[in-house]
């Protein structure tokens, strides 16, 4: 990714530390996304369930490296947005095109979608049958064809990432909360996408142990990861968020950098959901 | 530390030794062992020659003694005079009067069960009937001559079970490589049973037969053919009814209605009808001057109606995955079949292992059905020699007989699916 060398001219701040600087500089600027290629492209997309309009017309770009966080109140069809991104739910108008492939009804489309797209839910969703290391070298051996050898190695690689090497051969039902959706992202990662989706991951945590994934959200956003997260972690959208995307009634009420968003919202819709969060 | 210091109070209160106290304590010793097998015997022996003088009084006896029985063990019990195991049966059985006094009545009821049997079995029977007739009841009419040959395919599938074990089984990690010699193996064995049961060219007792000349499956019978149909049937409903199961819940409307048809055709017909048109119908389908044998077509019949209703227990599995599996599948980029092969049948499966089990259970019994189509299973071989003229009054002999191999093979898969529960359950969430 071109990253231009007099990005950091004119900002008045110090940065904080190497590791955050382009995430940081992102954040106030823009200048660099602006000059990556677009992962996610959505036109207009439409949907229903039988009546209910859920989606009234969504239209976004998510360039290589952003990091997306979707707020707003329940029903507003932000979980249904995600999950349109990898075919798990299915938009009835407009266009999504994630990686120069379009989500149509084409199966060969959807699939070539799904393995360049890692999506963590918020029950986890873990394999209860298989082993951790089975969990995460399952798609890589089957999909990717990986021999063995290499997608242990890499599922290693990524317990070691999320921080627990020493699971490997338990069974999910033996790991708590956080240690399990640690290995639902070290699973979805396994499959190397370019995109990770996650949908309320931290929402059926435990209140302590929502750091340890957060924390693990964080360093992948960092190394560059292109994210789209529905969250209501403001703390993680305000540290690492490019821009963050408020939903209200299927619409996109308003979009902006964290800061601008969190601290001066221009909606009305907007400073209702957002006194109601922070003040509560 | 607390329950070594008990412990050690327990032996100092303990007196020197007490022949109650010694037979109750829950350390096994061979003396003890043997002390208590006398005692059953001098029992069975005292009750038994009662019996035979005055049943009626004997029995109240026996009635009155366990309830004694039971109140000083129910006493025993709650003052702690008994440790370890039987304290936890404790726990289980007398945590109140009512629970009490059930348990007391079920054990009599037991005890006596029990006592009538070992009385039977021990001072009645006469095995001839089955001594001489054992032939019979294991291979039907099958050639005498030739009886080396469903002896050399139990062996057979003997010595391949075995050798299942030592490969899949705990003994060594080693032998695991030989597991595709094992598979092709069970994959060719219904060739070579066929061949030794069977066998190939003339007809056996053709002046021209060899060693494995034909032998024509109307002379089969007894627990032979018992296993033979129940264990195709099994073997061969198993995939058919998970993929029934899979195309009921296919988005192709000719794959889904086909099979919510045939599922709903087969179950709402009894077994013996199925039977019977496998029998007589059958023929009839088929192109002119083709005939299908008798065994295969009962087979076929069992299969087809196992199916069914395998269908229906594995749909109930299938429903119960939740919706996240698929999703959490389909994310990471698995297909279709990839999705149904790795995440959803081995979660359906085991969540109904018991379901399909029973019904395997219930098929293996079933198989005595196909009597009234006139072939030669376990049980009409024993009515067959019920017929003999010096053995019309054995009636409990042979049936106990037949029965206890029944429950043996149905106990058998009980037990296995209970090993398979354990085995499978790891990690259940």
């Amino acid at each position: 990714m071109p990253v231009p060398t007099d990005a950091h001219k004119g900002l008045s701040y110090s940065l904080p530390n190497a590791l955050t600087t382009r995430r940081f500089l992102e954040s106030h600027s823009m200048t660099i996304i602006e000059n990556a290629k677009d992962m996610i492209v959505c036109r207009d997309v439409q949907k229903w369930y039988d009546e209910f309009h859920v989606l009234r017309g969504i239209s976004t770009i998510v360039r290589e490296g952003e990091v997306v966080v979707i707020v707003g109140p329940s029903g507003s069809g932000k979980s249904t947005f995600i999950r349109c991104l990898n075919r798990l739910e299915e938009h009835q108008e407009g266009d999504i095109i994630v990686d120069g492939i379009e989500l149509s009804h084409d199966i060969r489309n959807i699939e070539a979608v799904r393995r360049e797209v890692g999506m963590v839910f918020q029950q986890f969703n873990l394999f209860p049958h298989l082993t951790v290391m089975e969990n995460i070298t399952l798609a890589p051996i089957n999909v990717r064809r990986w021999p063995k050898d290499k997608a242990t190695e890499i599922a290693e690689q990524l317990l070691e990432r999320v921080k627990i090497p020493e699971q490997a051969h338990k069974y999910p039902g033996q790991l708590s909360g956080g240690q399990q959706q640690r290995v639902a992202i070290a699973r979805a990662l396994a499959m190397q996408p370019k995109v990770m989706l996650f949908d309320e991951p931290t929402s059926a945590l435990d209140p302590e142990m929502i750091k340890e994934v957060l924390d693990v959200m964080r360093d992948l956003a960092l190394s560059g990861m292109t994210i789209v997260a529905v969250t209501h972690e403001m703390g993680f959208a305000r540290e690492v968020a490019n821009r963050v995307m408020f939903f209200d009634q299927g619409l996109v009420v308003e979009e902006a950098p964290p800061n601008d968003l969190f601290n001066n919202p221009q909606e009305d819709r907007t400073k209702l959901f957002l006194s109601q969060i922070l003040h509560h | 530390m607390t329950s070594t210091v008990s412990a050690m109070q327990r032996r100092d209160d303990r007196p020197p030794f007490e022949f109650g106290y010694w037979l109750q304590t829950n350390v096994l010793s061979l003396g003890k062992i043997i002390t208590l097998l006398l005692l059953i015997a001098l029992n069975i022996w005292i009750i038994g020659a009662g019996m035979q003088a005055n049943p009626l009084t004997t029995t109240a006896v026996i009635m009155l003694w366990s309830v004694f029985g039971g109140l000083i063990a129910y006493n025993m019990v709650r003052h702690n005079h008994v440790h370890g195991t039987l304290r936890e049966v404790k726990v289980r059985i007398y945590t109140s009067l009512h629970g009490a006094l059930v348990s007391l009545f079920l054990l009599v009821v037991l005890g006596l069960a029990l006592y009538a049997f070992v009385r039977y079995v021990t001072f009645w029977p006469r095995w001839e009937a089955i001594v001489v007739n054992f032939r019979l009841l294991m291979v039907g009419r099958y050639p005498r001559a030739l009886t080396w040959r469903p002896v050399a395919a139990a062996l057979f599938v003997a010595a391949l079970g075995v050798a299942s074990l030592l490969t899949w089984g705990p003994v060594s990690r080693r032998l695991f490589r030989y597991r595709k010699v094992m598979i092709g193996l069970w994959l060719a064995s219904p060739i070579i049973l066929g061949i030794i049961l069977y066998g190939v060219g003339a007809a056996y007792d053709a002046p021209d037969a060899g060693p494995l000349g034909t032998v024509n499956t109307r002379l089969w019978g007894g627990l032979m053919l018992t296993l033979i149909i129940s264990v195709v049937a099994i073997v061969v409903s198993f995939p058919l009814g998970v993929s029934l199961a899979l195309g009921r819940q296919s988005h192709y409307p000719v794959v889904k209605y086909f099979c919510i048809g045939y599922i709903e055709l087969i179950r709402g017909v009894p077994l013996i009808t199925v039977l019977f048109m496998a029998e007589f119908m059958l023929p009839l389908f088929l192109p002119g001057g083709l005939t299908v044998d008798s065994l295969i077509r009962v087979t076929v019949g069992f299969t087809l109606f196992s199916a069914a209703y395998l269908a229906e227990n594995v749909r109930g599995g299938l429903q119960a995955v939740p919706r996240g599996q698929y999703e959490a599948a389909y994310a990471v980029g698995l297909n279709t079949y990839q999705t149904t092969r790795r995440i959803i049948l081995p979660q359906a499966l085991r969540a109904v292992i018991p379901a399909i089990v029973g019904q395997f259970i219930g098929l293996f019994k079933d198989t005595s059905l196909v009597a009234i189509i006139g072939v030669f299973d376990l049980l009409s071989i024993g009515r067959a020699v019920l017929g003999q003229q010096e053995y019309r009054s054995r009636q409990a002999e042979i049936y106990l007989f037949v029965g206890l191999i029944y429950f043996v093979g149905a106990s058998g898969m009980s037990y296995a699916s209970r090993r398979l529960e354990t085995r499978l359950g790891v990690g259940e969430r």
